[in-house]
This record gives structure tokens, sequence and C-alpha cells, in this order.
């Protein structure tokens, strides 16, 4: 049998069967031109990474000041609201909460800066569409190392409450409501609509609400909020540090959607100024109207969207290196020649059955299992505002894939795949929700019947991209393991028919560096 | 849009369920939506005709009550075929009690109709994404197509 893509059903991480077509893009060079630092995802970094570390001291810092010190924590979160007289400055339900909550993000991302010394600092971001679990690095009290975790929400009665495994729902945070968003148009649709009556720049209009809110506040902005517990669901939510995780998103979101779509140019916007409302790092008031607000760049940070080396999940289907298709084509990894490539082979007779997974461990070559970890991912929604550029860029991440070489499926027209990242046992009922899932796939036509008996070249092989799962697995983690675990569980969706069996003859994990 | 048939019996457990506290719930008034006793509201005639033929649904809410413990969102719905849809949802923000009024606006949410339903009400359920949402109340306001 002749494996094509039409005739297996691939989901998740799952990238593609028998051999990949070369459908290689141009390496457009890096632009050369010096950019303020990037923001990036929290995927993938570890507790110590110089980013979160840079965060998370200054955070201490600040809440280390007195109490009537400008830069005090607390201080710092009244100019957005306090517990007890509700919001102060910042807009919630109309128009102007996207540019004041970008401002809000870029004064504490400058103070960061200033009182660490690390003007390379760019605040990262929560992308719960792709990471929709809370962030490790933010749980708990102590690091690692014994000293107190910054980020870490201890005080009595405003500790968060959402469970530290339990992800973010689809709802709310998945990528049918982000694409919702991101199609939303025009600008008050998207990100909410003036006050009813709105006549004036009169800055009452700034915090009165009013607007009809657009999918992205009304769904994700205010249910990851309320859903964290603590102090996110009050006026007072700036004093928990993911604020700005949470708020780090939402800004990044916003830039995405401009990639296609124009912000409004009524005056009512564009000119409104937010007054005293912000602190320079020297201490004297920031005070930038709508308009001063647009462009990431000029505020002293990007998100990357022209030209860091980051991976569309969806964008890796289309596009995979040259030296990428010379591992798929080869009979086996081993045959291609070395250089940014780097791959671990273990040869298999044992079976996945509906009784046991089948559990692999591969030693894989550390300092690039490490590249794979701590390479930036691309955002969520990126490929769906910008496909082309999402294509080439994923020419240049470091990625992991496994390949599934010769695969022997018995019942395959009632037997689904999925693989699982790591060496704890997979519960029965996990999901593509769990953070150790990497992708699925099931054989939708197999004219043939049973598949035990035919020869290699019969046989499908299947190519899963790992880099998702290494990321949220290992992230957060300070040390990178030497060997990597997979398991094979076979499963039935539809719950008719018999659960076969699934036997890979040989699997192998390739690293590719970026 | 088709659905799977493991969501088409829970839709109809639920509604089974429901029914004797929704009628409870509609004597009271039936623009209050609370766990298990959602708000069937009319939807308010076009002050002009939405520009393409989908157009947007604005919910207003003119009160809430959080839940003793725990968070709860609104959902929203609307009769579309023979199916009723969930066309998108909400959060209150901040989770704390308000009343539309004097110095307080009522808080409004838009939501994309799908192509080709033409809905003459809706339904808000509040459901608790953290907790039994017990003592959680919506009040809906006006709902209309803009
Ligand atoms: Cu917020």
């Amino acid at each position: 049998m002749t494996t094509t893509r039409r005739t297996v059903l691939l989901q998740g991480g799952a990238i593609g069967a028998g051999l990949i077509a070369a459908n290689v893009s141009a390496v457009r060079a890096l632009a050369a031109t010096k950019t303020p630092p990037v923001r990036r995802s929290l995927q993938g970094l570890a507790w110590n990474d110089p980013i979160v570390a840079t965060y998370r001291d200054a955070v201490g810092i600040m809440k280390q000041k007195p109490a009537n010190d400008k830069f005090n924590w607390v201080q710092l979160a009244n100019f957005h609201g306090n517990i007890s007289t509700g919001f102060r400055y910042c807009p919630h339900g109309d128009w102007y909460f996207l540019p004041w909550h970008r401002a809000f993000t870029a004064m504490y991302e400058r103070i960061v800066r200033s009182l660490t010394k690390n003007q390379d600092f760019a605040m990262p971001y929560w992308d719960w569409t792709a990471s929709p679990t809370m962030p490790e690095v933010f749980l708990p009290e102590k690091t690692p190392d014994g000293k107190t975790n910054w980020l870490c929400v201890n005080e009595d009665g405003r500790k968060r409450t959402w469970p530290p495994t339990q992800p973010m729902p689809a709802n709310i945070v998945g990528p049918a409501v982000l694409s919702t968003i991101l199609n939303a148009s025009p600008y008050e649709v998207f990100g909410t609509s003036r006050p009813a009556g709105q006549n004036s720049l009169d800055p009452s209009w700034i915090t009165g609400g009013g607007g009809v809110q657009g999918t992205l506040e009304a769904t994700p902005h205010n249910q990851v909020h309320n859903n964290i517990g603590g102090w996110m669901p009050t006026a007072a939510s700036p004093r928990d540090p993911i604020f700005f995780m949470h708020h780090g998103n939402i800004d990044r979101i916003w830039a995405l959607w401009n990639l296609k779509h124009q912000n409004s140019t009524d005056p009512l916007w564009t000119d409104m100024p937010f007054k005293e409302n912000y602190l320079n790092p020297d201490g004297s008031f920031w005070s930038p109207k709508v308009s001063d607000l647009y462009v990431p760049e000029k505020l002293g940070y990007s998100y990357g969207f022209t030209q860091t080396a980051v991976v569309a999940s969806s964008a890796r289907t289309m596009t995979l290196e040259r030296s990428l298709n010379a591992v798929l084509g080869a009979k086996a990894a081993s045959n291609v020649e070395a250089g940014k490539v780097e791959t671990a082979v273990v040869e298999n007779n044992k079976s996945a059955t509906p009784g046991a997974a089948l559990a692999l461990k591969i030693e894989v070559p550390q300092a690039a299992l490490q590249g794979v970890v701590r390479s930036a991912p691309v955002g969520s929604g990126f490929d769906t505002m910008d496909f082309a550029a999402a294509r080439e860029a994923s020419a240049r991440g470091s990625r992991a894939l496994a390949i599934l070489r010769n695969v022997a499926i018995t019942d395959p027209s009632t037997t689904t795949i999925q693989i699982y990242l790591g060496d704890e046992p997979v519960p029965a009922d996990a999901s593509p929700s769990d953070r150790r899932y990497v992708g699925s796939f099931a054989m939708l036509d197999h004219g043939g019947g049973g598949h035990g008996a035919h020869g290699d070249h019969e046989l499908p092989s299947f190519v899963l991209d790992l880099t998702d799962a290494l990321q949220k697995v290992y992230g957060s983690a300070g040390t990178i393991p030497g060997t990597i675990g997979l398991q094979i569980v076979v499963g039935n969706e539809t719950g008719n028919g018999k659960v076969g069996s699934a036997t890979p003859q040989r699997v192998e994990v390739v690293l590719v560096s970026g | 849009m088709k659905r799977t048939k493991g969501c088409a019996i829970r839709a109809v457990f639920a509604v089974a369920a429901l029914s004797a506290l929704e009628m409870a719930a509609a004597e009271e008034n039936d623009a209050r939506a609370r766990v298990n006793a959602p708000a069937r509201v009319a939807i308010a005639p076009a002050r002009q005709p939405p520009q393409d033929d989908a157009g947007r649904l604005v919910v207003t809410v003119t009160g809430f009550k959080p839940a003793v413990a725990g968070t709860v969102e609104g959902v929203v719905l609307i009769p579309c075929g023979t199916e009723e849809r969930e066309i998108g949802r909400f959060g209150i923000f901040p989770q704390q009690p308000f009343a539309a009024g004097n110095n307080t606006k009522p808080q409004r949410f838009g939501f994309a109709l799908p192509a080709g339903c033409k809905p003459s009400q809706v339904t808000v359920r509040v459901e608790p994404s953290a907790g039994d949402g017990s003592g959680a109340e919506l009040v809906i306001g006006e709902v209309a197509i803009e």
C-alpha cells in the first residue's frame, strides 16, 4: 500500500506520513537592522533564564521598596486600581482598553529594565492558546535554589485558585476563539467600541466603560483574569505579577491583528490623552495619547513578527528545510550527513496494545535538545495573520521531530495512535490537552486488510513534531535531560470496533538546529 | 455544522433537567440568569438594519452578583435551525457585584451571528468555571442586533 496525505488523519504535532514532498521555501536572511528587545513566549523559558530571572528580581525589588516609594509594587498597581476603591485610571469595556494597557505594560517593562540595569529585557507573555496551563515559573513559593520566588502570590486570601495542571478552557482561549478575535473588524468590533454617546475628549470617557466588548476583552481577557483567582479578578489585579504575562499576550494579539487590520482613525480615539496615568523610570509622569501607542517598536519593544526565527505549527506542515527533507527521504536517519541535524535511533519490535502503551527511551544529544527546548516559539495566531511570513520563518527555528518508521497497525480502520512525551505512564483518560501530548494519527483508507506481515516498503511511516511538547514538559526546568521518553498509545475515538496494536520498526528523533 | 452524537445526548439531558427550574425562574423574572436557570430574552427590533446580513448580537448586562465562591461566566446561545447554538462566552471583570445606575453603566458584549441564523430570542446561561456557581446572578437588559 502507498501512503498519501489523503489516506491518513493527522492531528496535533503529527505533520506528515510517508515521504514528505520537498516544499522548501527560501530562507530569508535575518534583517540586519537593530530592533528593540523582542518579547517572547514564556513557553520554553527556564526559571533561571535571564528573562524570567530579571522579571523576578525586579518584582522582588519593587515589593521590598518602602510603601511610599513611587516604584513600590502596590503604589504602581494603584495606577490601575485598588481593592477598596475599584478602578482608577484603567479603562475596561470601552475602546481605550487596548492602548491604555499597552502603555501600562510598557511602563513596567521600562521600570524593570531600569531597576535591574538590564536594557535587553523585554516582558515575556503567556500564550494561553498554545500553553493553556498556568506558567510553571510563577507557581512555587521558592525557586529551585531555595530563594523567594517573587512571581508567586502568597498573600493570605489572595493566593491564586486556578489548579496548576488544569488548562484554561478552549472555549475561552482556544484556537477557534483566537481566530474569531483575529478576524473581527473594524477596530471597534475587535478592540471594544466607544462608549455610547461619547462626544468629547473629556477624560471621564476613558474609565466609564459603556462600549460593546469584543471577543478579545469579553472572553479571554475577562475570563483568564477571573479564573486565575486571588488578585486577578479584582481592580488590583496588577498586584499579581502574572498580570503582565496576560496583558502582554492581549497586547501581542492587538499587534498581530494590526498585520491585517487598521486601527480606528476617529479623533475621539486617536487624540485621547492618558494624562499622568503612568511613570517614566526617572519618576516623572509619562502622558502618552492613543496615537503615540500604535507601534510597539516606538515604545521600545517588539514582537519580532518580521525577523525572529520562529516556528508556526501549521506552517510546519508546509515547509520543511532541505536538510529535513533529506532526513525524511532517507531509509534511516543515520544515512543523512550531519551538520545542523542530529539524530537518535531506537530499533523496536514491541507493540503498543490496548492494554499497554509502548514506552521507548531514546538517548539524545543534550546540547541539541537544549537548543530546541529554548528556541522561541511563534505565538499563536501568527500563521492566521501572515501565513507566508510564518512559513518562511519556520525554515529557521530549531526543532525536534520524531519519525516512526514502518508502523505495522492491526485493525487500522478502528485504531487511533497517540504519541505522548515522557516516562510517566499516560493515564487512560489522557487527552490532547495534556501537556505531554505530541499528536495522533489514524489510517483512513486501508485496502488490503491487516498490515502486520507486509514488507518494509508497504508499511507507513509518520513524522511528528516534538518541539511544543518538549518545551511544555522541560521548558521551565533548569536542566535538560539526556534521554527522552516517548509513549505510543492505541485507542479508538468512536468507541466502535476493535482497537488494534501498533508496532513501529524504528523510532528516530531528529534535532534540527535553526 | 454537524453535531456529534455525544453532544446531542448531553443537550437533551440538560433541557430535561432544567425545565422545572427554568419555569420557576421565568415566573419571577425572565431576565435573571442563574446556574441551572438561564434567562431567555427576546431580541429587540433592529434600530437600523445591520450592514451585512449576519450582523452582531449585543447583549446588555445591567447587573451581576458573583458566586459565593469561585467564578462564573455567561454563555450566549441562539436557536439556529433545529438546534440551540453557542455563539460566545463572556466574563464580568472584575468579578464583583455591580448594578447599572447613576454612576455605573451597563456592560455590553458583542457576538458575531453565524450566517443564516435569524434568531428572535437569546438564551443566556450562567456557568461556573470554578466552584459550583451558587449565588451568582446575571441581570440581562436589552438584547439587540446591531
Ligand atoms: Cu486586564
